[in-house]
């Protein structure tokens, strides 16, 4: 008898544990959203429309996908976005309508700019919710309300405990940079306009997590967003003191290194006269998504590239992965991370070969994958299908003289007799001019090997000598 | 004695008037000139485009010759700058008319409003392509605007060059203007042979309307300089990227020189050219296993360049007998 009251209170505690689980462990089901509407949720919505990239992204970050029904023109990331219907805030209510979702989500500069739009949906039934996180703290409740509107609160804990993890392994590296090394930087938002970010926005979070010390920490945010009106005078005023330039590049700021050069005045700046001006895509600093993780660690690498480039454990292997590769050539050269295109820009080339956040054998939520598709970007890889990367498999050796011929300017290389490399070896180029300029030497009966893999040690010493030998200048 | 004094007068009269019905002649006559482009924001790229008014100038001093940049954006890049104290300290090359520079439309109604009334306009574009025929349009708006009093018609004549490869008609045989061109670019064709390398060029073509001056550009530098590779193809339609690419690798080329057959190296040669992404020029020339060494520098910066679109500038003024 005491064991049957016992198993039947041990699923009535299960079952209780369970469903408050479900609700968020017990966290209300309710929040206010930026509009000031107070938003119950009592099912999850299944019929989704999101009108803003972050929103989308994090929707599938949360791992829905059927649910989300529809989504604002230039979306691209993940590439599942672009086969959703696509609706703007210009449309016809009707057409919202038509589409029957139970949710639209928006952000603030629509909820007052489309007042007209969003009345008529409510008026149509459907629950229209404003989200804009402003700072970081403000980022982890927007996840969570995510996660409240589509019964995803677990994943969205997840996401918080995935960013989280992210940051203390960057702030584990930012610690041990000594206070008088920190870098100070000027952070541009708008060029034209000479702006800033507001120091409590998520673009100075990320600056100040990857140790940087943002020199315009006195600028005002104009209102309710994260942009700070400064001024060519105030930046000036810094001149001497900024280390690095930073500039987001997006729609609204078309940054360019050439034009903060050719600025009136900013040769005064620092930065500016040690060639110190970087570029770094707004997606990836200004979004509150899993990604801005990738903007950290980007400008980390901005700001101490001898820190945030370590390849010492890959320098350990004895077989390179073809990830590893990429991770270590990306790292060695400090190439700048790619990021995915806008929608309008990837449909102007219909022929593309591969969309990033494609891979099928890629984890997009690991830590491999911004190095691989980097590295794919740069047409170091000959050999990559529209959905395979084959992360795991060795580099082979005839992939790496492909890639350094791809990467490298050399100079003109003397023909040298390879046994088992021929004329109609479809590399023979390319393994030519590496081994004809010494950078991979054969072996003692002259042969190359390329089908053989490469040890993190050989592989580092390569890519050193082949920079060496370049002219090119990263 | 009385007499001679009154002939004096009369004379003297006379001569006067002569004197200012010839000024007013020479006023009615007033011309200009404009280059009208693209444009480009960098003080650095605008030599190309300076450098070629200043040949222009020279060739005809007593005429003015004013720039017009197509792009909307360009302009208000400059226009931004009027008041940048600082940029204006450092680029003191950089005039006031660029810095205020508008688009050919206004420019020329700008000239027509201070007189100007015999205009030639002279584009320094490449090919006759939708910038041109755009160019073209207007010039031709502009001079079917009558009047009921012929002498108040706004344009006595507004006339336009054609372009660096020529155009259609048999005035001007566009593959002769295809040789005079093929001929002014010696030089690239010398530093590719010096390299060993065939020469590639990429010009910025169009989707909209055929391109085939370009193949035919190709054909006639292969002509006259048979020992070395040339290419060319466009950023937009045809001749593509993998066609030349399909060229060079039936063809067993090794290395390349590879230059924008552009006026101005701005973001074209700079990205689509020499840009480190898969899919620049560069690097899908690389792909194969091709060497390729990168000019990045505007036809515009030769002054042999200059000298063609001078010669058209002649050619078309001469046709209309205005005098420059």
């Amino acid at each position: 008898m005491r064991k049957k009251i016992f198993a039947v209170l041990v699923v009535i505690i299960s079952v209780l544990a369970a469903a408050s689980v479900a609700s968020g462990k017990g966290e209300s089901n309710s929040f206010t959203d930026e509009s000031g509407s107070r938003i119950t949720v009592k099912e999850p919505f299944m019929r989704i429309i999101s009108l803003y990239g972050a929103h989308t992204e994090n929707l599938f970050s949360l791992g829905l996908d059927r649910e989300i029904t529809g989504v604002s023109e230039n979306e691209a990331y993940p590439p599942q976005a672009m086969t959703k219907p696509i609706f703007s805030y210009h449309d016809d209510a009707e057409k919202f309508i038509a589409a029957r979702p139970d949710l639209v989500l928006i952000r603030p500069m629509i909820a007052q700019g489309y007042k007209n739009l969003t009345a008529k949906l409510q008026k149509a039934g459907i629950t229209v919710v404003s989200l804009q996180p402003n700072t970081m703290e403000e980022v982890y409740s927007y996840w969570k309300n995510l996660g409240r509107l589509t019964g995803r609160e677990i994943q969205a804990q997840k996401m918080i405990g995935q960013f989280q993890a992210g940051i203390r392994e960057i702030n584990s590296l930012v610690k041990a940079i000594p206070l008088s090394e920190r870098k100070k930087v000027y952070f541009e938002a708008i060029h034209s306009k000479m702006k800033t970010f507001s120091p409590s926005s998520i673009a100075i979070f990320a600056l100040k997590s990857a140790g940087g010390i943002n020199v315009a920490a006195d600028a005002k945010a104009v209102r309710g967003t994260n942009i700070a009106a400064y001024g060519k005078e105030r930046i000036l005023s810094h001149a001497k003191e900024i280390d690095v330039y930073l500039a987001q590049r997006g729609v609204m700021n078309r940054a360019k290194v050439r034009r903060i050069m050719e600025e009136g005045g900013f040769r005064a700046i620092k930065a500016v006269r040690e060639g110190k001006i970087y570029i770094i895509d707004e997606k990836i600093v200004s979004r509150p998504t899993l990604r801005l993780l990738d903007g950290i660690y980007e400008t980390g690498r901005i700001l101490y590239p001898e820190r945030f480039n370590d390849v010492t454990p890959l320098k350990e292997k004895s077989i390179i992965t073809r990830a590893e590769f990429a991770e270590m050539f990306i790292k060695i050269m400090n190439i700048p991370l790619k990021t995915p295109d806008y929608r309008h820009d990837i449909l102007k080339k219909p022929d593309i070969k591969h969309k990033y956040g494609d891979f099928k054998d890629v984890d997009y939520a690991g830590n491999e994958y911004k190095f691989i598709e980097t590295a794919v970007s740069r047409g170091l890889f000959d050999d990559i299908g529209k959905y395979e990367f084959h992360p795991d498999m060795p580099a082979k050796r005839g992939d790496m003289a492909y890639s350094l011929f791809v990467y490298f300017d050399f100079p003109d290389a003397k023909s040298v007799a390879i046994k088992d490399v021929h004329e109609s070896h479809p590399l023979f180029n390319q393994i030519q001019t590496v081994a004809g300029l010494n950078i991979v030497k054969l072996n003692k009966d002259g042969e190359f090997l390329p089908d053989n893999p490469v040890s993190g040690k050989e592989l580092f010493q390569i890519i050193s000598k082949a920079k060496e030998l370049s002219y090119k200048e990263e | 004695m009385k007499k001679l004094g009154l002939i004096f007068a009369v004379i003297a009269m006379s001569l006067t008037l002569v004197v200012s019905s010839f000024a007013m002649e020479a006023q009615k006559e007033k011309k200009a000139i404009v280059l009208a482009q693209f444009g480009t924001s960098y003080p650095s790229a605008m030599a190309a485009i300076t450098g070629i008014q200043k040949q222009v100038q020279d060739a005809f001093p007593g005429v003015k010759v004013k720039l017009a940049f197509t792009s909307y954006i360009i302009r208000n890049i400059w226009h931004a700058r009027q008041n940048d104290e600082k940029f204006l300290k450092e680029n003191k090359n950089i005039s006031e008319e660029i810095l205020y520079v508008k688009g050919p439309l206004a420019t020329i109604t700008g000239l027509q409003d201070e007189g100007y009334t015999t205009i030639i306009v002279q584009p320094t574009h490449v090919f006759e392509g939708e910038e041109y025929l755009d160019l073209k349009s207007c010039v031709e708006g502009l001079d079917s605007i009558a009047a009921v009093r012929t002498k108040h018609k706004p344009f006595k004549k507004i006339v336009l060059g054609r372009p660096l490869l020529g155009k259609k008609g048999d005035e001007y045989p566009y593959y002769k203007d295809l040789e005079v061109a093929a001929k002014a670019l010696k030089a690239d064709v010398e530093l590719a042979r010096k390299n060993k390398a065939a020469l590639v060029y990429m010009g910025h073509g169009n989707e909209v309307l055929s391109t085939g001056a370009y193949i035919e550009f190709q054909e006639t530098l292969r002509k006259m300089y048979p020992e070395t590779p040339a290419y060319v193809g466009v950023v937009e339609g045809f001749p593509s990227l993998d066609y030349v690419v399909a060229g060079l690798v039936k063809d067993g080329i090794r290395n390349v020189v590879l230059k924008p057959l552009m006026i101005v190296a701005g973001d074209h040669a700079n990205n689509d050219m020499a840009g480190d992404e898969d899919d620049s020029w560069k690097t899908t020339i690389k792909s194969k296993g091709i060497k390729v060494v990168t000019v990045i520098h505007g036809l515009g910066e030769s002054s042999e360049i200059g000298k063609i679109f001078i010669q058209h500038l002649k050619d078309v003024a001469r046709d209309n007998q205005i005098g420059l």
